[in-house]
């Protein structure tokens, strides 16, 4: 069973679009997502509305963690949208609507299911928690730090944005990028297609695909999404 | 935050069918039902300056079954619709005698109503209700023709345009929608609507000529992209007025057009450097030929518009200024027919397509030199000197109250307040006060040339008639009591000049346009809404 890794759309509409088109080309029957679904991007509900439409299971990321902090206190949402780096949570806390921000708060912080191939753990950051990156250069003893119980046979990850899969000890490590916000140098989205077979190795492998992203950068300036350079989107990268 | 939009547009294609598209929505969790399909033949109406179009709305008498509607589509918001009535024959139409919808209404502001383009098209209309409960209005567009308003075959059309409205709920659902269909079903966003492509289509521009965004002038523009952007703005102004002009359908489409090319003339005259001086001088010296002909009817026009007033002021005797206007009118007719004559000359259309090919020449990369200042460091240099020319002609002329001398004074006084008015927009509000402030001299100084002029005119007319024994006793006595009202309002005019000439010759005004930031001289007063400027 070929299944689709997503994490990262950052509220990026048409690059989520194309990579929900791209995996069904991939032959994929499920999609599921790693987080940080909304942040910095201008499109937070459309985003949220497809996936809930779609019923595409996700996990709760670090993004998503903040802005729900923030909707539910109008005291810090109003301090957040002054501060610079904070501002696009905040803009993102107040364009969300009620349905959609019920549903994100229903999110799951990590997701544990079998495919046929062994159990599967899909996490945003790493097992520690949303706001820890796992990297291409991870090593088994800091897999095995990090982990709380017996590893699983596949970790699928996003975060840190840098796409990889790695076998790293027993575990097949899978980190999808990101969908609406690379920061590689390659402005093309990425994610991840893995093969569940029964009886076999799991494998996975990273897929890029091409969006319209003027149509991005319109609406980041149309709508006056703050803190966020719409040049990071057609450059592929994030400046802090 | 800024308000979201409340109406999106998009191109659909033969492959994306209403129904397929309405289809995609329902699987996207929307709500979405058709409303009925009708072929229809929409009228596009505007003001001789487009009132409407400046607001981005819309009204078109549209004939649909069962019968002919008045369709308002305002810049926002659902559109108005209702029966029209029995109109009257020909143009144009007085807004305020028709019900027109309540918003065009207020719009238009009694104004009348001209023309602007027809369109043939097929519509589909259905309903969405987004999961939130707001309700949206999409219109399936076919466009198949669209007909210049008053002369000309109809011109093929061939696109599909789908409109989205807001009917009641939340704004953000409209761009919500038009996203989803944009990255989700894949129709592309088009920014103009129905009557932007009819008129791209007939290569024609918007009634009234405004200035859309990408031209106005900003203070970071090098005075290169500014005179480039200025030629645009100007020839945009000619051509929305060339055929009213042509078709001699109100005065005001003559009025716009020979301010437009004195603007243009005068552009080309104090940015002519960036532009490229031998080129700019050229066209300038061509376009003068073009300004002498509005000129020759414009004049006439003004002269026939002030006698009415100015014949009521000699009680009985003002019965000569029909005699009068009866003379002005017959030489109006042959200045008219010169002017259309060169409308329709090709020399027009080659000045035309001169103008509109330095406008668009691409800006050249230089690092020094006039052309690579930007318009808010050149302005006050710029402003300065045309400044400095005036007060030098002022002190004279004012004082003196000659007629040769004040007439040099408004021209100099005109090309101050064009440079103002081109470099306005780089440097914010500042100089707004001081505009109108150049308003009102200005107009004073035009009544005092008209009345110079109207006696001159007066008195060469009544001379042309004596000789042809065309003029009885009580009519030249009549004609002496017209040219003695000139010579009063001449006398009026040249008092009040002394007065506005003390608020202008101040050390605050010279301030203020050497360096624009300076402290505004003039208390900043909002203009009276609706109101024209004075004088071109």
């Amino acid at each position: 069973m070929k299944v689709a890794f997503l994490s990262d759309i950052h509220a990026n509409f048409p690059a989520l679009s194309a990579a929900l088109q791209c995996a069904a080309e991939a032959g994929a029957e499920e999609v599921v997502c790693a987080g940080d679904l909304v942040g910095g991007g201008p499109h937070p509900t459309e985003v949220v509305r497809l996936l809930m439409r779609q019923g595409v299971r996700s996990v709760l990321g670090n993004v998503e963690r903040k802005v729900l902090a923030l909707s539910a206190d109008p005291k810090k949402l109003k301090k957040a949208a002054e501060k610079k780096k904070r501002a696009s949570s905040a803009w993102t806390a107040r364009t969300l609507g009620e349905e959609e921000r019920r549903w994100l708060a229903a999110l799951p912080r990590e997701i544990r299911h079998d495919w046929g191939a062994g159990e599967v753990l899909v996490i945003h950051g790493s097992p520690l928690g949303e706001d820890d990156y796992l990297y291409p250069s991870l090593t088994a003893p800091g897999l095995a730090a990090r982990l709380k119980g017996p590893a699983p046979a596949v970790l699928v990850c996003g975060h840190s944005h840098i796409p990889f899969v790695r076998t790293v000890g027993s575990t097949l490590v899978i980190n999808c990028g990101s969908v609406g916000w690379p920061v590689d140098g390659d402005p093309r989205g990425s994610f991840a297609l893995a093969d569940f077979t029964p009886g076999r190795r799991s494998s996975a492998r990273i897929l890029r695909f091409a969006y319209a992203v003027e149509g991005l950068v319109h609406d980041l300036e149309r709508r006056r999404v703050p803190g966020v350079d719409p040049g990071d989107f057609v450059l592929g990268v994030k400046k802090h | 935050m800024d308000a979201p939009e409340t109406v999106a547009r998009l191109r659909w294609s033969e492959g994306q069918t209403p129904a397929r598209v309405l289809q995609a929505l329902r699987r996207a969790g929307y709500g979405a039902r058709t409303l009925g399909r009708s072929r229809a033949r929409d009228l596009f109406l505007d003001s001789q300056d487009g009132l409407l179009a400046k607001v981005g709305a819309r009204l078109a008498l549209s004939l649909r079954e069962p019968g002919a509607l008045w369709r308002f589509e305002p810049a926002g918001g659902p559109v108005e619709e209702f029966p029209a009535g029995p109109l009257p024959e020909g143009w144009p139409l007085r807004a305020g005698a028709e019900s027109l919808p309540a918003g065009a209404q207020a719009a238009l502001a009694d104004a009348p109503l001209f023309p602007v383009a027809s369109l043939n098209l097929a519509v589909q209309e259905a309903e969405v209700t987004a999961p939130d409960g707001s309700r949206l209005s999409l219109t399936f567009e076919t466009l198949r023709g669209a007909g210049p308003p008053h002369t000309g075959p109809e011109v093929a059309l061939a696109a599909r345009l789908l409109t989205l409205r807001l009917v009641q709920g939340e704004a953000a659902e409209v761009g919500h929608l038009s996203v989803y269909l944009r990255d989700h079903i894949g129709l592309a966003t088009e920014m103009g609507d129905r009557l932007a492509l009819a008129l791209a289509a007939l290569g024609r521009t918007e009634p009234g000529g405004h200035a859309p965004p990408e031209l106005r002038v900003a203070g970071s523009d090098t005075l290169a992209t500014m005179a480039r952007k200025v030629l645009s703005q100007q020839l945009l102004k000619i051509r929305a007025n060339a055929e009213g002009t042509l078709l001699d359908l109100d005065p005001e489409f003559l009025h716009d057009m020979r301010v437009a090319t004195r603007r243009l003339r005068s552009a080309l005259r104090l940015l002519g450097p960036a532009l490229g001086a031998r080129r700019a001088e050229s066209l300038r010296t061509e376009l003068g030929w073009l300004a002498g002909l509005l000129g020759e009817v414009r004049d006439l026009d003004v002269f026939i518009a002030g006698l009415h007033g100015q014949a009521a002021r000699l009680g009985e005797a003002g019965r000569i200024a029909e005699r009068l206007e009866r003379e002005l009118q017959a030489r109006r007719v042959p200045a008219l027919e010169a002017l259309q004559g060169a409308l329709r000359s090709r020399r027009y259309e080659v000045l035309i397509r001169r103008t509109a090919a330095l406008a668009l020449s691409p800006v050249p990369r230089r690092r020094a030199g006039p052309a690579a200042m930007t318009a808010s460091e050149a302005a006050p240099l710029y402003l300065a000197k045309a400044h400095k020319r005036v007060v030098r002609q002022g002190r004279a002329a004012v004082p003196s109250g000659e007629a040769p001398a004040l007439h040099r004074l408004r021209i100099l006084f005109k090309r101050l307040r064009y440079a103002s008015e081109f470099f306005a927009p780089a440097l914010g509000a500042r100089l707004e006060p001081l505009i109108r402030a150049m308003v009102r001299f200005q107009d004073c100084l035009g009544e005092h040339q008209d009345a110079v002029v109207a006696a001159q005119r007066i008195e060469a007319l009544a001379r042309e008639l004596a000789a042809r024994g065309d003029l009885p006793v009580d009519s030249m006595l009549d004609l002496g009591g017209l040219i003695q009202v000139q010579r009063e309002i001449g006398l009026a005019r040249r008092d009040k000049l002394a007065g506005l000439w003390a608020k202008f010759d101040r050390p605050a005004v010279k301030r203020c346009l050497a360096a624009p930031c300076a402290e505004a001289p003039f208390e900043l007063k909002p203009s009276p809404a609706g109101r024209r400027t004075g004088s071109p």
